[in-house]
């Protein structure tokens, strides 16, 4: 019996193997979603956020504010774009918000979020995309040492040179607090020498 | 009038100073100060950026002349000199003076020609190597293991075919030895029949292994319906998080934004690429032709860096989405939660293509609400909603405040 089943068992054996080497590969393709159960409930007609939309020339279903009106709790900011925009914010325009530890950490988060890429760690201009062609910004602490709140302010808005606007990606008040960080980072190194000089002035007069 | 032991202290503290400076004068180095005060605007040899591109600027100009604009441009240009405007007209925008020494200005002129001379000389041309090109081969073996099996297959079946011809050509040949007279060829239906009835156990196994694992795959294909996990769809653009994310370090918040703010992460509008794809015309594995989609959508010329009339969006194909009876807000688990964006998309700064990491599945959800801890302390978001010792008193001796015990498993918390 064994025999006659080893004998006669060939043909469907192969026959077995390669039908079940076909099904095998039928397996999921990873550039296609796969099946849904009951899609109308899966996909509400309403446009999601990035879908496009058929109702709008751009079909961009994000839309910006009609011309015109302003956002509840917005601050319009009014300096132009220009050179001479960027001197008057530089004279007039005064930060908001008090420099509190906890602005400054706040500042400190998102600065290491958005502005640490190419202006690096201490805001020297080495950042880890400078390491890779990326033209490196100008120092916080040398060139831009002096650079007032206002100038900061508007070219995080408007970008400034080879920086682009971040307005789209930062508020009002998270630039602020980004400013109250980088105020900081220009006198970074300077407080230790501040300190240590203190000290060795008011020491002579005491031994005296 | 100044006290011995003070000028002791006060002349090795002013040569401390003055040193430094000292040494950097007699001997400045050009790299470091085009890098620290140029290179924010000009390249050489690159294209222009903010300013104009910089190789060959001593064949333009005189050395005399660019000191003078190095030093102070504004004031060139009201002397009235030609070039000095028309420089200023085609960039509209005023070089800052510098606060370089003479010595300075040659140390940076010369590092500007050398590097001139460096990038008009043959560039070797870089071949991608790395991660995109490794795992393209993976992708391929993949493809081929399949070919492989189906060969194997081919040539098994030719085999079993030459074989039955062998063994039908041999009985032929045994009955002619033997005198045996050729059976009368049945016809095929019966000839089955008689093949199915001497080989009852085998027919009896095949169809139990056929009947299990047909059920056991296609249970498994129904429990995967609705399910997108390892989805993995073609981009418009070849976008790397890999070389973005994980080499470059970018945070996931930089372009993705919205995370932290709103319900969608979002996908970042074009102008966010372009706050580095203005300088970076050239990737390190695809070269222009990637980067070259970005313009294009928006209509920029990178040449002249102006921007036309004409963009239009790029259609991202979505990779992550939840059926819309589910509600998701990303800032509440951001923001709020404190939960990385790992812990739900994966290690996405390893993957050259986005791809679906959880099953996103209603019981991955629940079972992470089950175990994740609410941070309460120092977290303003929960500051008016529940006075703490409250819920600790509620809930007894349990100090762990899960996120199923503040409703986080409610019905009406997603569903709605």
């Amino acid at each position: 019996m064994k025999k006659s089943i080893l004998k006669h068992s060939l043909r469907p054996a192969v026959l077995l193997c390669v039908s079940g080497l076909m099904l095998g590969a039928c397996s999921k393709d990873s550039k296609k979603p796969g099946y849904e159960y009951m899609p109308d409930m899966y996909r509400s007609p309403s446009y999601e956020t990035n879908s496009s939309n058929p109702n709008f020339p751009d079909s961009m279903t994000s839309r910006l504010p009609a011309p015109g009106t302003i956002p509840v709790a917005y601050t319009p900011y009014t300096y132009p774009n220009t050179n001479e925009g960027y001197e008057a914010a530089g004279k007039e325009l005064k930060n908001p918000l008090e420099s509190t530890p906890e602005n400054i950490a706040e500042g400190k988060r998102l600065y290491e979020n958005f502005c640490i890429h190419c202006h690096g760690q201490e805001g020297k201009g080495d950042g880890m995309l400078t390491q890779r062609n990326f033209p490196p910004p100008p120092s916080y602490s040398g060139q831009l040492k002096n650079l007032p709140e206002g100038k900061m302010f508007h070219s995080i808005t408007y970008g400034k040179n080879l920086m682009g606007s971040h307005a789209s990606q930062l508020n009002a008040a998270e630039r602020w607090k980004i400013i109250l960080y980088i105020q900081t980072l220009q006198h970074i190194g300077e407080v230790p020498m501040a300190d240590s000089s203190a000290p060795a002035v008011k020491e002579k007069p005491a031994k005296k | 009038m100044t006290h011995p032991k003070l000028r002791g202290v006060l002349l090795p503290l002013a040569l401390l100073f003055i040193l430094p400076f000292a040494v950097s004068a007699a001997d400045p180095d050009g790299a470091s100060l085009f890098k620290a005060n140029c290179a924010a605007c000009h390249s050489v040899g690159k294209g222009k950026l903010v300013g104009p591109d910089l190789k060959d600027i001593q064949k333009r100009q005189s050395e005399d002349w660019l000191l003078k604009w190095i030093k102070s441009s504004a004031s060139l240009r009201k002397s009235g000199d030609a070039y000095a405007n028309e420089i200023f007209g085609q960039y509209n925008i005023e070089m800052p003076d510098q606060s370089l020494s003479p010595s300075e200005i040659k140390a940076v002129l010369g590092y500007i020609k050398s590097e001139g001379d460096k990038a008009s000389a043959p560039a070797s041309v870089s071949t991608p190597v790395g991660g995109e090109g490794a795992s393209a081969e993976t992708d391929s073996s993949g493809d081929n293991s399949f070919y492989v099996l189906l060969l194997i297959a081919v040539i098994l079946l030719v085999v079993a075919a030459v074989l039955t011809r062998v063994r039908n050509g041999l009985q032929k040949a045994i009955r002619a030895k033997n005198g045996i007279p050729e059976p009368a060829l049945l016809p095929a239906r019966q000839r089955m029949y008689v093949w199915a009835r001497s080989n009852k156990k085998l027919i009896a196994v095949a169809i139990i292994v056929l009947g299990v694992w047909s059920s056991v795959k296609g249970w498994y294909m129904l429990a995967d319906v609705g399910i997108s996990q390892g989805y993995q769809p073609d981009q418009p653009i070849a976008f790397s998080h890999k070389l973005h994310a994980g080499e470059m370090k970018i945070s996931c918040i930089y372009c993705h934004s919205g995370a932290e703010k709103s319900k969608t992460a979002g996908v970042p509008s074009v102008n966010v690429c372009m706050n580095c794809h203005k300088a970076i015309r050239q990737g390190p594995t695809t070269g222009t032709a990637e980067i070259a989609k970005i313009y294009a959508a928006l209509d920029y010329d990178p040449n002249t860096m102006t921007y036309g009339p004409n963009s239009k969006p790029l259609v991202w194909t979505r990779v992550h989405n939840l059926p819309d009876l589910a509600y998701f807000n990303h800032s509440q688990h951001v923001k709020v939660g404190g939960v990385k964006c790992q812990t739900c998309h994966g290690p996405v700064e390893e993957m050259t293509v986005a791809k679906q990491f959880a099953p996103l599945t209603m019981g991955w959800c629940i079972n992470c609400h089950r175990t994740t801890q609410v941070k309460l302390e120092n977290n303003h978001y929960y500051d008016n909603y529940h006075p703490v010792p409250e819920l600790m008193g509620k809930h007894g001796r349990d100090t762990v405040v899960t996120v199923e015990k503040i409703g986080g498993t409610e019905c009406a918390r997603c569903h709605y």
